[in-house]
């Protein structure tokens, strides 16, 4: 299936012509299932692979900022909320420590929690969903 | 202190600092110890130990900071001495005394002396008392009624720091005296919040400073040299990411001031093993800093120059050896540079990133001293450094050379590193004219930012990229309906 290369904010379509020869030897390149690594003129870049279906889909607003995502990686200091909690834009969720500082993820707009991912003293990656909010009841 | 020959070392530590002592450990003939925590399993250092023994902890880092359990495990691998490396319990002088309580050689200076200098504000006090210099100062505990008054003497610019402090947390920068008392307010429960310690000192800043500091080393025979300079003036968050010797801010005789001024300290205070004395340098002017007792992170810039293995020389002092060389013998040769390569992200603030190495080739013609291997996991547990890149040229111009090619050549893939940052950094400007201090980072934003991909390169990413892509490659193989049909027409 073809698809496209994401690098940055841009989405290059990727295809290989019918016939094309294999990969040649050239600079460095690894393909980990997700992005593809390449080593050129002494810089590495990381372009991420999305097939034609998935790509489309996302584009279509599949994503959207309902899930608050660890800015990096880090351990949850302590939680503010609780499923059910209606927030505000603003409000801290979630107090996490990195590099040794504390940093609160807040609310990126209005809503209900829906649920929370994560407990006190729990380590995530970069991210990691921390806390899903729905839409506001009308 | 026990000394004396022994046949086997352990080293209570990991990452490349490990890897780094167990080679000099095996190829002096003697056994090579380990203590690891599951995280680190197939690190570099595993490959090199004879023995190995797991340790825990409720993290990752309180394990390395345990050390009962380090002590037990040295004792049921047959270790004659332990080297504690960097950081975790290397200046902690319960830690030595418990080695030694144990018949075990603590590889470093004696616990007495570990307290002495890793106290910062008795350290002043004893460098002080000797005649050296040290930046003025005013210490709230000498008298903490008049602290406000005697800070305000000093004149602006000053610097806030916490007494317990460390690693540039709680400290302020007061350039208008109008703020002072507010300023000391918020320090203090900095430091409160930190270290659980409110006492504070200030002392007059020096503005852009560089960081300068001597290597010195001293045996059990009264023997004390110093192996030249290094200057860390290259900081991210206070915290050193480029290293080189000797310093380009130093003339001859500077250089020879500073660096007898550090040996002058070592020998007062009867130092025994490798240490380094650390001095803020700023308008013609040094002053003391802190000493640290211990092998640094940047000590192969010292080895390049000089020709010796450092963590050699450590382990000949701990047998009771003396010095085997004189001072006019430690000879300067050409131009070292380390590049301290981080899992982290510039662009964002040099936050830490995480993530599997895919791949890790270490450039030709460059040391490379490997913390993690490829396939391994770098994680939050531990601090983002994931090896040492270390390059020796003629003079400073050609380790500039050498430092950009072997970063260009270094390839990391999986993960997110700060070797782009690195190249941008060796060709700004200010480092290259030798203009460096503390601040400079800080104050190059465009050294951060990632640089815009034009079309073309965007375009040249994308075919080298695709024929690597299984579901590309899939397609290309895919014969075309049409030329399927065509391909059964026989005339």
């Amino acid at each position: 299936m073809p698809g496209f290369l994401i690098i940055g904010e841009t989405a290059y379509p990727a295809a290989l012509a019918p016939g094309a020869p294999p990969a040649a030897e050239g600079p460095p390149v690894l393909f980990d299932g997700r992005d593809v690594w390449v080593h050129v003129d002494g810089e590495t870049y990381q372009l991420q692979w999305r097939d034609a279906i998935t790509h489309h889909a996302e584009a279509a607003g599949g994503e959207t900022d309902a899930v608050c995502r660890a800015p990096m990686p880090g351990v949850v200091i302590a939680i503010g909320v609780a499923r059910g909690d209606q927030v505000k834009a603003g409000d801290t969720l979630v107090v996490i420590e990195s590099m040794k500082l504390e940093t609160a993820v807040k609310a990126s707009r209005n809503g209900v929690v829906e649920s929370v991912h994560v407990a006190v003293g729990q380590a995530f990656e970069r991210d990691a969903p921390l806390v899903t909010l729905t839409e506001e009841p009308s | 202190m026990i000394t004396g020959r022994f046949t086997s070392v352990l080293v209570a530590n990991r990452g490349e600092i490990a890897a780094r002592v167990l080679r000099t450990v095996k190829a002096l003939g003697l056994r090579g110890l380990l203590v690891a925590h599951e995280v680190d399993a197939g690190a570099p250092a595993f490959a090199l130990a004879d023995d190995v023994r797991w340790i825990s902890g409720p993290t990752p880092v309180a394990a390395f900071l345990d050390a009962a359990q380090i002590v037990v495990a040295a004792r049921d691998m047959g270790a004659e001495a332990i080297h504690p490396g960097y950081g975790f319990l290397s200046e902690n002088p319960d830690f030595a005394r418990s080695v030694a309580a144990a018949g075990i050689t603590f590889i470093g200076p004696d616990p007495e002396t570990i307290e002495l200098m890793g106290d910062k504000v008795r350290a002043r006090a004893f460098v002080e008392a000797l005649g050296f210099p040290v930046a003025p100062s005013a210490i709230e505990d000498e008298d903490p009624a008049t602290f406000v008054e005697r800070a305000r003497a000093l004149g602006a610019p000053i610097l806030i720091k916490p007494s317990a402090g460390g690693g540039g947390k709680g400290m302020r920068i007061v350039r208008d005296l109008a703020a002072l008392e507010a300023e000391i307010d918020r320090a203090r429960s900095e430091a409160l919040r930190y270290f659980g310690d409110g006492r504070l000192f200030v002392e007059r800043y020096i503005e852009r400073p560089r960081h300068i500091e001597v290597q010195v080393l001293g045996d059990r025979h009264g023997g004390v040299l110093h192996l030249h300079e290094r200057e860390c003036s290259l900081q991210r968050r206070f915290q050193k990411v480029v290293e080189e010797a000797p310093s380009p801010a130093l003339d001859d005789a500077a250089r020879a001031r500073i660096c007898e001024v550090a040996a002058g300290i070592a020998r007062s205070a009867a130092y025994v093993g490798a240490g380094t004395v650390e001095f803020v340098y700023g308008a013609g002017a040094f002053y003391f800093l802190e000493m640290n007792t211990r092998l640094q992170v940047e000590h192969p810039v010292t080895e390049a120059i000089t020709g010796l293995d450092l963590v050699a020389e450590q382990i000949r002092i701990a047998q009771g050896e003396p010095l085997a060389f004189r001072q006019a013998e430690v000879v300067r040769n050409g131009h070292a540079i380390e590049l301290r390569i981080c899992a982290e992200d510039a662009a964002r603030d040099f936050s830490p990133t995480t993530g599997r190495v895919l791949r890790l080739s270490p450039p030709p013609h460059a040391r490379f001293d490997a913390g993690v291997s490829e396939g391994a996991g770098v994680t939050a547990a531990f601090d983002s450094m994931i090896g040492k890149l270390v390059v020796h040229g003629l003079d400073r111009t050609d380790a500039l050379a050498k430092a950009k090619e072997a970063l260009a050549g270094l390839v990391v893939f999986g993960l997110r590193t700060n070797i782009g940052f690195l190249r941008r950094l060796m060709a700004d400007p200010a480092v290259t004219s030798g203009a460096i201090h503390t601040g400079l980072i800080a104050e190059t934003p465009g050294l951060t930012a990632d640089p815009a991909i034009d079309a073309a390169l965007a375009d040249r990413l994308v075919a080298l990229a695709a024929p690597h892509i299984p579901d590309l490659q899939r397609e290309r193989r895919r014969v075309p309906a049409l030329h399927a049909a065509m391909g059964a027409w026989r005339n």
